[in-house]
């Protein structure tokens, strides 16, 4: 630690790091320490682009001295979920965890160990790889697949362009003449630090903004011309919409498409209605999307003759059920359009995640350093799935995997219910899965009937409440990672700023305790700095060889190198100015607007061309007589995703609420503020009414991640959205937080 | 030199990451307390919504009204930047900051006066004030809350002052003496129209202070405001009702010029329900009423004899007088009644030249409802008063009354229902002679033609039916109050009825559920106790000096005389600040606040000087994300910015400089098209 950074007057130590919490952002901190504490935090200030921090960074200092911190390990005494714990021993929490890993191994087979790492800290060390390599090493696990935040997306491009590497830098922002923000806020979910305020500028400097979301949202409400309220569950409807006029007004680029992409003619025979005999009008697509069919045709001009113009898609429309549909019909228009590949444009691919050097996911660039593992035993032998394609990546895709948000189903119905395997052990690090999953009630359910759950946790969340053995991890304040910054063109070291606190240990750490206890001596010889200083080769072999301040001693004095941006990089350059050398890495080697690989599947919910298709329990299924109301579940300004829920700092300034519009209020005779019941089938949850007029009617928003608190009747009182949704997945693995019909009534205690 | 802060209100996207950053620097605990604040203003409908965020620290004022209110003298202003900072060792530690303690419940900051008043008028702020010499900002303090503090100067019923708790060591403050002082010595108060931002208008039906005190609150809110009146003159009872010896009409007209200089229009001579109805008003555009008709008609018992020529109405007789119309008065004027109308009534025939007044009523002498200082300075006048009688009939000679017939009373209550009981003391029959007969027994509104034949309810009592929460009247966007929906009360419950339905009509007009969600103060004033400290002197309470009998009553001349500067500061001393706090009172921008822990000391930003030494950024400009922070001299802040504003709010206006400018942020073009609406 004393060898980095700067020592100022008063004895304070300034620790220069990285905050990438699963935030949206990855962010520059510079932390002053005093006499081994961290007294406060300070962001960057140096030369812009400078890579500020946001409120939940600035808040750290709460969370890594939280009173209610776990401080050494556990074991359950109480029933599963009621939170009584006892303290033990490192020892015995180890021995314990190794004994029933090999006992569950011995007697049901290793592929009823499922073992899950979700991101959390977007590093690369102290992750998914120690857990994965040690379990790999000890005869297999079942492992996940999917994300919950974009997997729609990622389908979507890997089935289109044939890589997931689809966004430009932001700064490229700036060369756009148009901006569809299409449901996306990133004043609020940051999607990449610098984000909104590049956007600022961008609107500063005469772009005109324009915000298609249910919701009014801090940047609509900012950046925004114009809003286009609509529907959930319902864009792929409006874009599609879109398309028919430039077609039909013949405004798209015919070179373009010709040149660069294959099957337009099929999409364009589905938008005209050759195929089914309805033509997606605009009409047709007011009485779906609630968006007004002049405005779809208005909307649909100016994005096919403002050029260069960037759409950008967020990722809530991917997180419906069919929301890859979506991110095709987003894809195709750009393409439609001819705004991929050029600066100002965009691919049209997900907002988030899919950066150029694959920098969102530090640990998933194939760059050398990395931990790596022996190959799963579980999934030797398993063919492919037939639900995403080739180019969606691992090699290991094999279809033993089970989705993301599947956990509870399989482990209530195991191989009787056509799993691969009955479910025994749970090992979850770096998730508050049970709050975060769809239909939170049946995971309850489901990790009520485990046979051992070892949860590796900061805070006693619902999740740990679930677990046997309690491993206190420690905050990347107190360990040393490595990791980047996205679509900002960064790479850098999380730099430890203080001692672990309490008995918490690493990632590494805790494998490697309970490898010991396994039995498995040859698990690791290298410790966390020698593997640090392998992935930052690594790396930098890669991105930045040879280039001044890129390499390890500097990254652990001043945390970033920062890759030199007098050009913003933009996405598929490469392909659109030389496609002959540089084709898409497709089965075309073009923009596949139409997949022969998805056609081959011959699933109609999966069609070769992008559709627009209803969603389950949508504005016109039956339910909503009962359930009138849509939910969406969006991101809370002061937390990411589950974390940071329970920091005192963050917690005083928005109050966790659902969102609805006046008017449904007002037929519920509910007052802003007034505490409300949300419910559907699924569950219920009780929580204060904001009541605005940002939302659109007939939609209420309840923020994901609000920590489940249920009271003695096991009625929800923390405003966890999880309660009401539904736990189906769309059909290549999007996560469907979004399709979920609800009704809500002023709660009276009874 | 001012230092100052620069607000991009275009860029700020409510992030809050500037309050989080600032209070990880000074280390401040998570509580009520945010230097910088960060505010949300939400307006318009769906699907036109509009949004934008306010953000302040201190303003640093150029004149830190805080800093001169602060008994404990923690707040300077520094010279050599103007940067306002707080000694954080003296703050609340030498000097009486707060002795308020509710039962058990631990300190609270709120004061026995301020909470018994109606209105809430920050009672403790402005005698402050006053104690310091700061009279024009006393006014513009009390004017927050009050539309008319002439008025009340003079005329307040003072629920305030029998709660004072100075009263438990000698005597309560005279808090409306301090009040009239303070308007008195403001000679020359400006007023400028206030700018319009909302396209609704709302039409006030009565010019009384229910009226002003709606037109008050909703142009200040940005409504086009219109009052229509029925009569000549503006002010209602104030003008029709209250005689000139205790409200002087240039008092009352320089409250009305003040309120007019803002922008709020009224149509005297107007009456509502003849010629123009209700609905003509929604179909001239208002889009929401307010009926504050007062309660004007007086009553005669049904007793034979009433129909007398020389039997009057108190409310008819006063409104004659104060519109200088002609009466016939007797010599020998007996009033019948036990409120402040009968004994106005009484005064006012004195000074008309009637030989004898008196005053008759069914209540005990305790149980009159008209003031104590009312009916002691009619005594002074020479006005008899008789208590407990009940009256029989009128008798009458020639058609003109000579007397009523009297029954002594041993007892009499009205029940919750209202329904009168009484006890006669038989054989106690006599008659009281009079040549004039006044009755002022009560009042009701006049409500027809006016409701006739309307959907809007009226109560069993003749009074407007409303939602006690919202004021609504059963019809939706018709809201009533004052006098017409509580029967005769008092200017300052008629205020208090205003601004309550201000705030509703407001929420209405932006299409907002009403629901219950008026903030009025949850305490009251038995429930507040004080620790007097061990050591306070006791001090005379200055009295006010008045216009001896003689001058008086041959005159409507203004009985009492106003305090002397002296005098005013000597009183507005003993001010014993049960409730702390004063630097948040007298803030114009509520800057200084308060952990919620017992004890809590003042916090406000202080440009962060520790980095300012450093030569670094506050933390707030370093911190926030979109840059929307600046900071240095205003001077420069301005050429560096250009196109900005200064910070708009409540001010002290001539004193202060706003030392905060922002580059506002405007509500959108709406440049669609009329096919797509
Ligand atoms: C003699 C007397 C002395 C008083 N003394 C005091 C005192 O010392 N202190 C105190 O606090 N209070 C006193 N009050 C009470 C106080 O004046 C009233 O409570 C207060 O004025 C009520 O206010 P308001 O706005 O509800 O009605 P008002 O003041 O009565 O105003 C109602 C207005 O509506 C107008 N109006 C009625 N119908 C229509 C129509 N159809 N169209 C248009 N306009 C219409 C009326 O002409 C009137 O101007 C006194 C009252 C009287 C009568
Ligand atoms: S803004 Fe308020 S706290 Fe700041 S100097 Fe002015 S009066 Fe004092
Ligand atoms: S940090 Fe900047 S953008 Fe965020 S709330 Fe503060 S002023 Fe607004």
């Amino acid at each position: 630690m004393s060898e980095n950074n700067q020592q100022t007057e008063n004895n304070e130590t300034i620790i220069y790091t990285v905050c990438n919490s699963h935030c949206g952002g990855a962010c520059l901190l510079r932390v002053h320490v005093k006499d081994g504490a961290v007294i406060r935090i300070e962001t960057d200030d140096g030369e812009e682009p400078q890579f500020r921090a946001c409120l939940r960074c600035r808040a750290y200092r709460q969370r890594l001295y939280a009173p209610d911190r776990l401080k050494y390990p556990m074991k359950r005494v109480g029933a599963r979920g009621e939170g009584k714990f006892e303290r033990i021993s490192w020892d015995e929490a180890f021995s314990t965890v190794a004994k029933e890993l090999i006992r569950v191994r011995d007697t049901y087979g290793p592929a009823s160990i499922i073992y899950f790492c979700s991101l959390a800290d977007i590093h690369t060390l102290h992750t998914m790889a120690p857990m994965h390599r040690l379990l790999c090493m000890a005869g297999g696990y079942t492992p996940l697949w999917g994300f919950f935040s974009y997997e729609g997306g990622v389908f979507a491009e890997c089935a289109t362009y044939g890589t997931h590497m689809t966004n430009s830098t932001r700064d490229d922002l700036l060369n756009s003449r148009l901006i569809i923000m299409w449901a996306w806020d990133p004043a609020v979910s940051i999607h990449r630090c610098n984000t909104p305020y590049y956007l600022a500028q961008a609107k500063e400097t005469g772009a005109r903004i324009i915000a298609i979301d249910p919701r009014y949202t801090d940047s609509a409400a900012t950046f925004a011309d114009e809003w286009v309220p609509i529907y959930p569950c319902t864009d792929a409807a409006m874009l599609i919409a879109m398309a028919y006029v430039i077609i039909t007004e013949n405004l798209q680029d015919q070179a373009f498409l010709d040149k660069y992409t294959v099957g337009f003619e099929k999409f364009r025979d589905y938008v005209l209605g050759i195929d089914d005999g309805i033509p997606k009008t605009p009409a047709w697509a007011e009485a779906i999307t609630g968006a007004k069919a002049a405005t779809i045709e208005r909307l649909a001009r100016e994005y096919a003759t403002t050029k260069p113009a960037a759409l950008i898609t967020g990722i809530a429309p991917g997180r419906t059920a069919y929301g890859e549909q979506y991110h095709r019909a987003a894809i195709t228009l750009s393409a439609m359009t001819g705004n991929i590949g050029i600066s100002g444009g965009s691919s049209g691919g997900r907002s988030w995640g899919g950066e150029y050097w694959g920098g969102e996911m530090p640990f998933l660039a194939r760059t050398k350093g990395r931990m790596g593992a022996p190959r799963n035993p579980v999934e030797e032998g398993w063919p492919a799935r037939r639900d995403t394609v080739k180019a969606r990546g691992s090699k290991a895709n094999s279809s033993v995997k089970i989705n993301v948000g599947q956990i509870a189903d399989a482990v209530l119905k195991g191989k009787a219910g056509g799993y691969p395997a009955d479910y025994k052990l749970l090992y979850l690090a770096n998730t508050n899965y049970v709050n975060q999953v769809l239909n939170t009630n049946k995971a309850i359910e489901a990790f009520k009937a485990l046979e051992f759950i070892a949860v590796q946790e900061q805070f006693m969340t619902l999740t740990a409440k679930y677990a046997d053995i309690l491993l206190p991890v420690n905050t990347y304040f107190e360990r040393n990672d490595f990791t980047s910054g996205g679509a900002t063109p960064w790479y850098g070291m999380v730099n430890k700023s203080v001692e672990p606190l309490y008995e918490s240990k690493s990632h590494l750490e805790i494998a490697s305790g309970i490898a010991k206890a396994m039995g498995i001596d040859d698990y690791n010889d290298k410790t966390e700095e020698e593997w640090l200083k392998g992935i930052v080769e690594g790396f930098r072999e890669v991105f930045a060889k040879d280039r001044e301040g890129s390499d390890y001693e500097t990254l652990k004095k001043k945390a970033l190198y920062r890759f030199p941006t007098d050009e913003p990089y933009v996405a598929f350059k490469e392909q659109i100015e030389d496609l002959e050398n540089h084709p898409f890495p497709t089965p075309s080697g073009k923009i596949e607007i139409y997949s022969q690989e998805l056609a081959d599947w011959d699933n109609p919910q999966l069609p070769p061309i992008p559709k627009y298709i209803e969603v389950w329990e949508g504005r016109n299924d039956p339910l909503a007589k009962k359930y009138p109301l849509q939910l969406v579940t969006t991101h809370a300004r002061r937390r990411a995703h589950s974390q940071f829920d329970n920091i005192p700092w963050l917690r005083e300034l928005i109050p966790q609420s659902v969102q609805i519009n006046t008017a449904d209020a007002q037929a519920r005779g509910i007052s802003n503020g007034d505490l409300v019941r949300v419910y559907n089938d699924r569950g219920q949850t009780v929580l204060p009414a904001e009541v605005t007029q940002r939302i659109m009617p007939g939609v209420v928003n309840i923020p994901q991640g609000a920590w489940y608190d249920p009271d003695e009747k096991g009625i929800d009182h923390g405003g966890c959205a999880n309660v009401l949704t539904k736990d189906a997945k769309s059909p290549a693995g999007a996560f469907c937080t979004n399709t979920t019909l609800l009704q809500v009534e002023k709660w009276v205690e009874k | 030199m001012q230092t100052g802060f620069y607000f991009d209100q275009t860029r700020c996207i409510g992030c809050f990451t500037c309050c989080v950053a600032c209070k990880d620097w000074h280390d401040i605990p998570a509580g009520p307390a945010h230097w910088r604040r960060v505010t949300p203003l939400e307006e318009g409908k769906f699907p036109q919504p509009f949004l934008a965020y306010l953000s302040a620290a201190c303003y640093h004022c150029e004149d830190p009204l805080c800093a001169v209110v602060c008994p404990a003298e923690a707040i300077t202003r520094r010279e050599e930047d103007g940067i306002v900072v707080v000694d954080r060792e003296k703050c609340q530690e030498s000097a009486r900051c707060g002795i308020t303690v509710t039962n058990g419940n631990g300190q609270i900051n709120v004061s026995a006066c301020e909470v018994t008043c109606p209105a809430h008028v920050d009672v403790p702020g402005y005698i402050a004030l006053i104690s310091k010499g700061r009279f024009k900002e006393a006014l513009d303090l009390m004017r927050e809350k009050l539309p008319l503090p002439g008025v009340l100067g003079r005329v307040c019923s003072q629920p305030c002052e029998s709660e004072c708790k100075r009263s438990e060591v000698d005597k309560p403050l005279a808090i409306r003496d301090l009040k009239r002082f303070a308007y008195d010595a403001v000679v020359d108060e400006k007023t400028v129209p206030l700018p319009r931002t909302k396209e609704q208008g709302v039409a006030i039906i009565g010019s009384g202070p229910a009226g002003l005190s709606v037109a008050y609150d909703l142009i200040r809110k940005g409504y086009k405001v219109t009052i229509f009146e029925a009569l000549p003159v503006i002010g209602g009872m104030m003008a029709v009702g209250i005689p000139d010896y205790r409200l002087p009409r240039e008092v009352l007209n320089r409250d009305i010029e003040y309120l007019k200089g803002l922008g709020i229009e009224i149509r005297t001579n107007t009456p509502i329900g003849k010629g123009m109805t209700l609905d003509d008003l929604s179909r001239q555009g208002y889009k929401a009423i307010f009926i504050a008709v007062g309660a004007h008609n007086g009553h005669k018992l049904s007793i034979p004899g009433t129909e007398a020529d020389s039997v009057l109405v108190g409310t008819s007789f006063l409104r004659n007088v104060n519109l200088g119309n002609k009466i016939k008065l007797g010599q020998r004027v007996l009033v019948l009644g036990g409120g402040g109308i009968a004994i106005d009534c009484a005064r006012v025939a004195l000074r008309l030249g009637a030989q004898k007044a008196e005053v008759a009523c069914l209540e005990s002498r305790e149980q009159m409802p008209a003031l104590d200082y009312d009916i002691a300075e009619a005594e002074k006048e020479g006005i008899i008063i008789y208590p407990s009688l009940t009256f029989n009939r009128v008798v009458c000679q020639n058609g003109y009354a000579t007397g009523v017939v009297c029954l002594k009373l041993r007892w009499m209550e009205f029940d919750k229902n209202g329904k009168l009981h009484i006890e006669a003391i038989e054989g106690s029959e006599h008659v009281l002679s009079a040549d004039t007969i006044i009755f002022a027994i009560g009042q009701s509104p006049e409500l027809n033609p006016l409701l006739a034949g309307t959907d809007i309810k009226v109560t069993k009592r003749g009074t407007i039916a409303v939602d006690p929460e919202t004021l609504e009247t059963s019809r939706p966007g018709v809201f009533a109050g004052g006098d017409a929906v509580t029967g005769t009360a008092w200017v300052i419950d008629a205020i208090a009825a205003g601004q309550r339905a201000a705030y509703y009509i407001d929420r209405y007009l932006k299409g907002e559920v009403l629901g219950k969600s008026y903030i009025d103060v949850p305490i009251i004033a038995s429930d507040i106790k004080v620790e007097i400290p061990a050591d306070l002197v006791k001090a005379e309470r200055q009295e006010m000096p008045t216009l001896s009998v003689q001058e008086r009553v041959h005159s409507f001349n203004e009985i009492a005389l106003g305090y002397g500067e002296e005098q005013a500061i000597t009183e507005a001393k003993r001010c014993v600040n049960c409730a702390g706090r004063l630097c948040l009172r007298v803030c114009p921008y509520d800057v200084p606040q308060f952990g919620a822990e017992k004890g809590a000391k003042m916090e406000k930003c202080d440009f962060c000087l520790d980095r300012l030494e450093e030569n670094k950024n506050p933390i707030c400009v370093d911190a926030c994300i979109m840059r929307a922070l600046d900071w240095g001299s205003i001077e420069e802040l301005k050429v560096k910015h250009g196109d900005i504003q200064e910070a708009v709010g409540f001010t002290y206006s001539s004193n202060t400089k706003p030392s905060i400018i922002f580059k506002p942020k405007h509500l959108p073009d709406k440049a669609i098209s009329s096919e797509e609406k």
